[in-house]
């Protein structure tokens, strides 16, 4: 009966598109090209230890994504991807597959109320939903780019947003006195949909209310549920997930310095409904910042508070999932050692991703993020952060800094808690500007400092750091084309309790785990630039993974990786 | 979800309908970016791409009068089941239609793909497809002070570089234009394809002819400044033939190709050129075992007075894990004689190719490696086939291969109307490998390789092997002759470990005559293909004539074309083929189906204990209709027979009509 409702809501959402009729079409494309070829072969030690792997492994594949955009009259447009794609070695229609990436259709009816249909990509905010950056991601030098947008394309990451399917619409009342414009949107999305004999059909509704003041206020409340349809399943328990986030911003100057204050908190429930063994959590969070612009760059300061139990599917979904087997060597070594995802696999491997809402707390590695796991929305943090963004010192040389310092709110099996510190910095020095040189000369070089502390007894203490050191240095041999190389080593080394929890995400018992890791990617090859996005790269890359805790054979692995990128 | 997720629900909905009549909006006039949850728009549009492509729909009904039984252990077994086809579609890969779709990203990139739609039209609906047809390609150009470079990616891509390391042969162009494959391209005026193949002795070919496909990275630059005003060009590749695609092992393990050419370019039409060419495969899943093959070579191509001489020259090698790299040398060198020397134009060419000088890729065969041999791999949609051995092949003039030198030569000129085509080559083993040989089928072998794709051993003897419009038959030599039903002598040709203790040598032979004229005011072109060879163990500079020669392989081709009007074009073939064996090769001495009681057939078999005696014959006509610009409808109708009059089971009698309508869009 619940779901009747539902029903009637997508009907009303569709009634604009359904009262429109069919006329001659427009038709315009635009559409994604890759074509990729790597060969991985096993180098080092690990070549002479490892008697079954096979010495190298290769592969590829030359992908046409093609969007069709049929706009049947004015203001509506319906589009679609269709993805061609054969693999290196298929010919003659082996290994090839033609397949639907993408079908919805958008529109704004009577210019007035804009909708969206089908494949939609949605954002919200920072705690209700979003989409975050993968570990180690920030501050990552230039000519590591290329693999990250790889993994994000394929895995349908549009900057921050989530790819769902559903209806979407918004609309604005704009007004001539106090309060300017209202904004309004709401959407609706199947996050799981109807399983026979399994899990209920999984939905997501949202909707936001915006008031934008003539004294530069700005009111917005955000609104997000999570929710499971019990009649769509022959289950007696049904999961649910609100969330409300209240901002509040002002835009002003100071001394001709723009500035933005931005206030905002709320709170989430999750449960289980028919679970008497469920627990019902509530939780809530605040976060303040200040965000100022100069011609030196821009500061941005903030507090944030996020409680233990808050919870929020749109927002602590992971993109990263440690569950998720490798495609480089899944398993390795004569012992058949099944490989951990390390930083060459959230570099460059698309399938350890997650394309899905996850309704429970997704594992992460403590020694890639600690701090915030899952991004803003972590719970159990209090603290600051502060980052320096495009400071720019002199002409040639430019500067990001970021530190944060959190601390847990209650601790973990213990009284003692959790104290978290993060500090980064990337820095790009122009040598062509520097030096008067015709052709382009970067270095750049970033930093990335995580410590977690717990003190307390012997049994209890916690001391974990990791660094991570990224450089790149590219030349331009001749107008668009650069010689590039590239370096990241990661160091791990202490001590973390990893929290094993229940279906309910309740802590059942922690495992202590050592680290004492090494990992390094070295790149090196030549690029050359069409444009932004229509490049090739031909590289040769070098990884190596060695966890001194434990018995595994040290890993190497040398990659013959040639790339060709192209936005139509 | 609780009671009051519901009513929170409820509530936005009816503040939703409520409020969307009432809203008065001024979208327009607002200063202010809106708040809304999706982006505003993911990609960019563009304009410039295009499509185009065919249709093509082929119906054909054939009928088999003679049919030989069909013998499938634990499948079936009895009279051929099927003596009546009617079918859509030849039955290879081809599309129904072919959709291309090409895109220009920027000014130096572009990109193009092709789809390949197809329907059964069975009745049933449910078998109908959209599939990549070939693959996508990515191309760019980089112009730059230093010359023009090039940067190709995917596959597709139809590739050649020189003819000892990449290219697919096409011979001297002397065959039959009846049979129409479906990228044969459509002409402007109807008896275009015939009068172009008489004025010109080529006719408009696919892309893919003289081409081997390729799938991966090229490299190209050209105009590059060389010393004493000659320019140098080079085009490298890095990726994958179609002879690397069999995954031997598993997918992914190493079975790549390299090639690099690298041309100077010195003015009036003379070239020089360095050649590499590699191929590795891994043939184990560690990678512990391989092999490998690589030809290192000089192109030339030069003028001497008035004598040209082109050819290549270099050394190819071979490696495996269990064989030592040895290296042969090879070596084809081309003159021709312009006839203001001699009163008719002549081409002089002497090639020697080692038997350690191996390579899949090139115009040359492979005869040499069994490894090599092997891997000869069509992959049509599904998995790998592996074909059996070609043994020593018996080809028509032109087509060469390895563990052989010789020498053929050629002439063409007119005389009035009628253009004379011919030559003949001779050639010997330089190695004795086998004893084996093969010949093609030519004029029934498109109707052969249709009763069976890509298979080997098929027929009532397994004779048969097919391939793409194509079937081939093995012929061993025997260790012993009959010189009676029942007694048994040492042929004397085999040792006793079963290798050959002869030489093999072979000649071939053409005449290719063509002639237009007028009959009742429209053009009549006729034209006759007479190919003659053999295999025998013996030095003859020209074909053999008797029972001397292991294999005798006779082919006569006639066609006809006569333009009705400007739209219709009468065509017509008549094929002749003949292969003769001699008493040491494989003769009929078993049953084919030595099980035949179990499937009701009673009659004993009766061996004629003599070697191939065969009989093909087709006669076959038909219509070329021009509907329209680029539209044509192309009727035909085949008689054909093929049988042995030594091996009785092979008898296969039929006819086929075809319709084929074609339309490029």
């Amino acid at each position: 009966m619940k779901n009747i409702y539902l029903y009637y809501l997508s009907f009303f959402m569709l009634f604009p598109i359904l009262g429109q009729s069919q006329v001659k079409s427009k038709l315009w494309y635009d559409g994604n090209a890759r074509v990729m070829y790597n060969r991985d072969a096993l180098e080092g030690t690990l070549k002479e230890t490892d008697t079954v792997s096979t010495r190298s492994n290769g592969g590829g594949f030359t992908i046409l994504d093609l969007g069709f955009h049929f706009t049947p009259v004015d203001d509506i447009e319906i589009a679609s991807e269709i993805r061609l794609k054969n693999d290196f070695g298929g010919m003659w229609g082996n290994k090839s597959v033609v397949e639907l990436r993408r079908l919805s259709a958008k529109g704004v009816v009577n210019n007035k109320i804009a909708f969206s249909v089908g494949d939609i990509y949605l954002k919200q905010t920072k705690f209700t939903l979003y989409n975050y950056e993968q570990e180690l991601s920030e501050y990552e030098p230039s000519v590591f780019r290329f693999y990250r947008d790889f993994v994000n394309y394929e895995n349908y990451y549009q900057s921050n947003y989530w790819r769902l399917q559903g209806v979407q619409t918004n609309f604005s009342y704009n007004m001539y006195n106090f309060i300017e414009q209202l904004d309004f949107d709401g959407f609706a999305a199947r996050v799981r949909g109807q399983e026979w004999m399994g899990k209920p059909e999984l939905l997501m509704i949202g909707g936001s209310a915006v008031i934008k003041s003539s004294n530069n206020l700005n009111l917005g409340s955000h609104y997000v549920n999570t929710f499971e349809i019990l009649s769509s399943s022959n289950s007696s328990v049904t999961y649910y997930n609100p969330v409300l986030n209240t901002q509040l911003s002002y835009s002003g100057t100071l001394k001709d310095k723009p500035y933005k204050v931005l206030l905002e908190g709320g709170f989430s429930k999750r449960g289980w409904d028919g679970d008497s063994l469920a627990p019902e959590i509530k939780g809530n969070f605040m976060e303040a910042s200040i965000h100022s612009k100069s011609k030196k760059g821009e500061i941005n300061l903030g507090f944030r508070y996020v409680d233990t139990d808050f919870r929020s599917t749109g927002a602590q979904t992971r993109r990263i999932n440690y569950n998720n087997s490798t495609t480089t060597y899944p398993y390795y070594s004569n012992n058949y050692t099944q490989r951990k995802v390390s930083l060459i696999d959230m570099m460059s491997d698309p399938n350890i991703y997650n394309q899905n809402l996850s309704t429970s707390l997704m594992n992460y590695n403590p020694m890639y993020s600690s701090i915030s796991p899952y991004g803003n929305a972590t719970p159990n943090r209090i603290g600051l952060t502060a980052d320096i963004d495009n400071f720019n010192l002199t002409d040639y040389l430019s500067a990001k800094v970021q530190t944060q310092y959190f601390s847990e709110i209650i601790g973990q099996g213990t009284t003692n808690k959790r104290s978290f510190n993060k500090s980064t910095l990337h820095s790009l020095l122009s040598l062509d500007k520097l030096l008067s040189l015709k052709n382009s000369f970067d270095i750049e070089g970033s930093i990335n400092i995580e410590t977690v502390k717990r003190g307390g007894d012997d049994f209890e203490k916690i001391n974990l750091n990791s660094i991570l050191y990224s450089g790149s240095i590219s030349y331009e041999l001749m107008k668009n084309l650069k010689i590039i190389a590239g370096a990241k080593m990661f160091y791990a080394e202490g001590n973390e309790f990893i929290a094993e929890r229940d279906i309910y995400d309740q802590i059942n018992d922690f495992e202590d785990i050592n680290y004492d890791s090494k990992e390094t990617i070295l790149i090196a090859g030549i690029q050359h630039h069409f444009t932004e996005d229509i490049y090739f790269t031909m590289q040769y890359n070098q990884f190596n993974v060695l966890d001194k805790t434990n018995t595994y054979d040290e890993f190497s692995l040398g990659r013959l990786i040639f790339m060709f990128n192209m936005n139509l | 979800m609780d009671s009051g997720g519901i009513y929170k629900v409820i509530l936005l909905m009816i503040f939703y309908i409520i409020s969307v009549p009432f809203l008065s909006f001024s979208q327009d006039n607002s200063n202010s970016i809106s708040f809304q949850s999706t982006p505003i728009t993911i990609k960019d549009p563009i304009s410039n791409i295009r499509m185009g492509g065919y249709f093509r729909f082929l119906g054909y009904v054939r009928n088999f009068q003679e049919m030989y039984d069909f013998d499938v252990p634990n499948y079936y077994s009895g009279e051929y089941p099927q003596s009546t086809t009617i079918g859509i579609g030849t039955g290879y890969r081809e599309p129904m239609m072919m959709l291309s779709i090409s895109g220009k990203a920027n000014k130096n990139v572009n990109i193009g793909t092709d789809l390949m739609l197809n329907s059964p039209f069975n009745g049933t609906f449910d078998n109908n497809s959209v599939a990549m047809y070939l693959g996508t390609n990515l191309y760019s150009t980089i112009n730059s002070d230093y010359g023009k470079f090039g940067v190709h990616a995917g596959g597709i891509k139809w590739y050649r570089q020189s003819k000892l390391t990449v290219w697919a042969e096409e011979g001297y162009l002397r065959h039959s234009l009846f049979e129409r494959a479906p990228y044969d391209p459509l002409s402007k005026e109807v008896s275009e394809r015939y009068s172009k193949y008489y004025d010109k002795g080529s006719i408009s070919q696919d892309l893919r002819f003289g081409n081997v496909a390729f799938q991966g990275v090229t490299l190209t630059g050209s105009g590059i400044d060389g010393p004493s005003s000659s320019t140098f060009s080079f085009q490298s590749i890095i990726g994958k033939t179609q002879h690397n695609i069999g995954e031997i092992v598993s997918y992914g393990k190493d079975d790549y190709s390299t090639g690099f050419r690298l041309n100077n370019d010195i003015g009036n039409g003379s070239n020089f050129a360095l050649n590499y060419f590699t191929s590795i495969a891994a043939t184990d899943s560690v990678k512990n075992n391989f092999r490998q093959f690589s030809i290192q070579s000089l192109e030339f191509n030069f003028k001497l007075k008035k004598l040209r001489f082109t050819g290549e020259g270099g050394i190819g090698s071979y490696e495996s894990h269990i064989t030592e790299k040895e290296s042969g040398e090879m070596l084809v060198i081309n003159l021709d004689i312009p006839k203001e020397y001699s009163w008719i134009p002549f081409k002089l060419q002497y090639s020697r190719i080692a038997p350690e000088a191996v390579n899949v890729n090139s115009s040359f065969k492979n005869t040499s490696v069994v490894e090599l041999v092997h891997s000869a791999i069509v992959e049509e949609g599904a998995d790998a086939t592996i074909m059996s051995s070609f043994g020593g092949p018996i080809n028509n003039l032109g087509y060469l291969a390895n563990n052989r030198e010789g020498f053929s030569l050629n002439t063409e000129f007119k005389i009035g109307d009628l253009f004379v085509s011919g030559g003949f080559g001779f050639y010997s083993e330089l190695e004795r490998i086998n004893a084996n040989f093969s010949y093609s089928h030519n004029t029934n072998g498109l109707m052969l390789s249709r009763i069976s794709y890509f298979s080997s051993g098929y027929g009532p003897y397994k004779q048969f092997n097919s391939y793409y419009r194509g079937v081939f038959e093995n012929v061993s030599v025997s260790d012993s002759i009959y010189v009676n039903d029942s007694t048994l002598i040492s042929s004397g040709y085999l040792d006793t470990n079963g290798l050959p203790l002869f030489d093999k040598f072979y000649c071939s032979s053409d005449l290719h005559l063509k002639y237009k004229t007028r009959v009742f005011g429209k053009n009549l072109y006729l034209f006759s293909l007479t190919n003659y060879n053999t295999a025998q163990d013996f030095f003859s500079i020209l074909p053999v004539t008797n029972s001397s020669a292991f294999i005798r392989h006779f082919n006569q081709q006639f066609d006809l074309c006569y333009e009705l009007n400007k739209t219709t074009s009468f065509v017509c073939k008549y094929g002749l083929e003949r292969v003769l064996g001699n008493k040491y090769t494989d003769i009929d001495d078993t049953d084919p189906y030595p099980t035949d009681n179990t499937w009701g057939v009673t009659e004993d078999y009766i061996p004629s204990y003599k070697p191939r005696n065969q009989f093909g014959d087709l006669l076959g006509f038909g219509f070329d209709i021009k509907l329209n610009d680029g539209a044509y409808l192309f009727l035909r109708h085949a008689a054909f027979h093929y049988y042995d009059n030594n091996f009785s089971a092979t008898n296969i009698k039929g006819t086929e009509t075809t319709l084929e309508l074609k339309i490029n869009f």
